[in-house]
This record gives structure tokens, C-alpha cells and sequence, in this order.
């Protein structure tokens, strides 16, 4: 029973963070509950759709499918997540605006984009197949009762929920002032670590031999498998020896975010 | 100057569509030049997951040695073969195989180990 509960929760602490920053970036949207449901319950599906078809997946692209849908979920989440600080830049303005009309109604009531439910499911998407292919491993092979997996299931998810929350208020802490800011600095170290992913991707199935050559070894400093390392990596993407092209990617989309996040934060527009 | 803003948008549409093709044609020619860059001679080497553990759970490679691994999961249950410091992870259902190709690497010890069952899947790649 523990073994599905240490599982679950640690494939949970990859994704917390992201979603306890999201969270954030919704905050004060009508319907922000509702909409995390959705994309829990789409994330699901998802993962056991994916989880159904595992051996075709693998097999497709001669033997490079999961390598493949890996990097296409997660080029989906970055075009979402630069989505998703544009649009935060235009709710700061609205934010500081409002607390100016010291007449009008503040809109606290300002609609969450439907794209976030698409991102959550694709955050949920990556570890949540993991996790179905486990359970359904442990459960298929009697090796675990039902009662135990449940019992341990919802301990895993529960301690995952907390540390979520956990994280979220502390963050919602931070004053009103900079909390955008902060969440757009968050989120470009996710788009960023994602990116670096998809180019480790690209890198295993054979494209851009040429970039591969590893550009240094932090590992003296920090390693890739310690506690540090590994909390470095979530909230960084830190490896301890990037590959030209990893870092490349990691880069551009660190600068394509600062240039839209300029070019967003002088247009006078207030809408997306 | 005179512009029908109708002309310009057609115009611009067209534009748009013609970029789309002409990058939709890139992404499968660089696919297609992907997987053919596979040629050449690889090292093959037979790993299998048998009991939630690797046989052999040591790999000898000599330094830029290309190679690739055939992980066999012969248990009954999927297994994920994971490592940092080969910053791969792989799904291999029960049953079934799949192919890691291991790019050439300096000389080292490269860890590896199964996410489901950690505490006894693992093992190690020696690059001399």
C-alpha cells in the first residue's frame, strides 16, 4: 500500500508546483474551481487513454512514439503557458487599474481562459500515465487488493494536495504588487525546463547530432540525484550536464518570453 | 494609393497558407533526415528486467562507443527505466522491448534504475 502512496505523491510533487502556480495566476476568476476540476478530470482521461495504448505508442515512429508524444504534450503546455503569461500581463494592468476607480466595482468575477483547463489536463497528462501503467500493473498481478490501492491512492494524492496547498499560500503571500511578476518569472522557468526537455527528446531519437556535445558538469556543485538536485530541477529544469541543444532551447524560450512579456507590458491595449 | 482592404487580407491569408506548407514540408523532411541518421554501427546490447531487476546490471563501453540497448521487461508488470545520468526515461510494458540508443559518451559511470521498483532495479553503464 505504500509503495502507490510514496508513487503517487512523488509523480504528484513533479506537477504541484506548476499547478499551485497557475492557481495563482487565476486567482479572483469566477469559475477558477471549476475549471481545475475539468482539467483533473480531462488529465485523467487522458492519462488512462494514453495508458490504454502504451504498446502502440511505443511501438510507433520505429520505437521513438513515446518520445514523440512526450515532446508534442509538452510543446502544447509551452505555447499554453506563453499564453497564459501575456494574458496575466494584461489582468496586472486591470488589477492596478481598478484599485485606481476607486468608484467602480472591482471585476472580481473576470472569466479564467478555457486554454487553462487544456493545460492543466496536460500537466496531469505526462506523470498521470505513469501512474495508471503502475497501478494497473500492481493491481493486474493481485499483488495489491483493491482496498489497499484505494487506501494508499488517496494517501499519495491526499499528501500531494497538501504540499500543493501548501505551496500556494505561501506564494499567495507575496504582496499584489509583484504576485504577477513572480508568477511570470515562475512560469518561464517551466516553459524553459520544458523546452529543455523536448530538445533531450529530439536529442534521443536522433536529431541534431551535432548539438548533443555536453557543455559542462555541475555535478561537483549540484547533483542531478540528490534531494537538492532534484528540487533544483522542478523548479529550474537544472541538469547537471546540458547539451548545446538543450541549453539552446532553454534559452531562446527564456528570451522569446522576456521579448512578448516587453512587448505586451507597453501596449496600451488592456485587452489580450 | 488606393488599397482594397479586402485584397490585402485575401492576399495575407494566402501568404499564411503557402508559409504553413512550406513548414509542414521542413518538419517531415528533417523527420525523415532523423531516421536515417540512425545508420551506422551500433553496439547492441541485450538488457533484461527479470524479478524487478537488470541482467545484466553492468554494462562495459568503451569511450564514444555507439550503442543501443534492448531492454527486455520479461516480469509481469511495466517498468520504467529511468536515469539521470543518461537523462532518459522509457516506459517498457510487461512483456514487451524497446530500444534505447545511447549516444556516444566520455568515459564515466552512468547510473540507471526502474522507477517502479527503485530499490532493487538498478544498475550501472562503464564507459572506459
Amino acid at each position: 500500500m505504500l509503495s502507490i502512496a510514496i508513487i503517487i505523491f512523488r509523480e504528484f510533487l513533479e506537477i504541484a508546483i506548476i499547478l499551485g502556480v497557475i492557481s495563482v495566476a487565476l486567482k479572483d476568476c469566477a469559475g477558477k474551481n471549476k475549471l481545475f476540476f475539468a482539467g483533473a478530470c480531462l488529465g485523467i482521461l487522458g492519462s488512462a487513454m494514453l495508458a490504454i495504448f502504451i504498446e502502440q505508442i511505443t511501438n510507433a515512429f520505429e520505437g521513438m512514439g513515446q518520445e514523440i508524444v512526450n515532446s508534442i504534450i509538452m510543446s502544447l503546455a509551452i505555447a499554453l503557458i506563453i499564453y497564459t503569461i501575456i494574458w496575466m500581463q494584461s489582468r496586472s494592468r486591470k488589477f492596478s487599474q481598478e484599485i485606481k476607480d476607486r468608484g467602480a466595482q472591482i471585476a472580481k468575477g473576470e472569466a479564467a481562459p478555457k486554454g487553462m483547463i487544456l493545460l492543466i489536463a496536460l500537466t496531469i497528462l505526462r506523470e498521470g500515465t505513469e501512474v495508471v501503467l503502475f497501478s494497473y500493473g500492481l493491481l493486474s498481478t493481485g499483488s495489491i487488493s483493491y482496498g489497499q490501492f484505494s487506501t494508499g491512492a488517496m494517501l499519495g494524492l491526499a499528501s500531494g494536495v497538501v504540499f500543493m496547498l501548501i505551496f500556494k499560500t505561501g506564494f499567495m503571500k507575496i504582496k499584489t504588487k509583484y504576485i504577477f511578476t513572480t508568477t511570470t518569472i515562475f512560469l518561464a522557468f517551466v516553459a524553459s525546463s520544458l523546452a529543455s526537455k523536448v530538445a533531450g527528446n529530439l536529442l534521443a531519437i536522433g536529431f541534431f547530432d551535432f548539438l548533443s556535445i555536453e557543455l559542462w558538469d555541475s555535478s561537483w556543485l549540484i547533483e542531478d540525484g540528490s534531494a537538492f538536485g532534484k528540487f533544483a530541477h522542478a523548479i529550474v529544469g537544472y541538469v547537471a550536464r546540458p547539451a548545446a541543444i538543450e541549453l539552446l532551447f532553454y534559452l531562446s524560450t527564456m528570451f522569446t518570453i522576456y521579448v512578448l512579456y516587453q512587448v505586451k507590458k507597453s501596449d496600451r491595449r488592456i485587452t489580450v | 494609393m488606393v488599397y482594397d482592404n479586402n485584397y490585402q487580407h485575401n492576399d495575407n491569408h494566402y501568404q499564411l497558407t503557402i508559409k504553413m506548407k512550406k513548414s509542414i514540408l521542413t518538419f517531415f523532411l528533417f523527420i525523415s533526415f532523423a531516421f536515417t541518421s540512425h545508420a551506422g554501427n551500433f553496439k547492441v546490447i541485450e538488457l533484461r528486467i527479470q524479478n524487478h531487476q537488470f541482467v545484466p546490471n553492468i554494462i562495459n563501453l568503451a569511450e564514444n562507443e555507439k550503442a543501443k540497448l534492448i531492454i527486455h521487461n520479461d516480469d509481469e508488470t511495466i517498468e520504467e527505466f529511468e536515469s539521470f545520468d543518461l537523462k532518459r526515461e522509457k516506459l517498457i510494458p510487461a512483456g514487451k522491448k524497446v530500444t534505447v540508443v545511447l549516444k556516444p559518451m566520455k568515459p564515466g559511470t552512468y547510473e540507471f534504475f526502474g522507477e517502479f521498483h527503485e530499490d532493487t532495479a538498478k544498475g550501472k553503464i562503464i564507459v572506459k
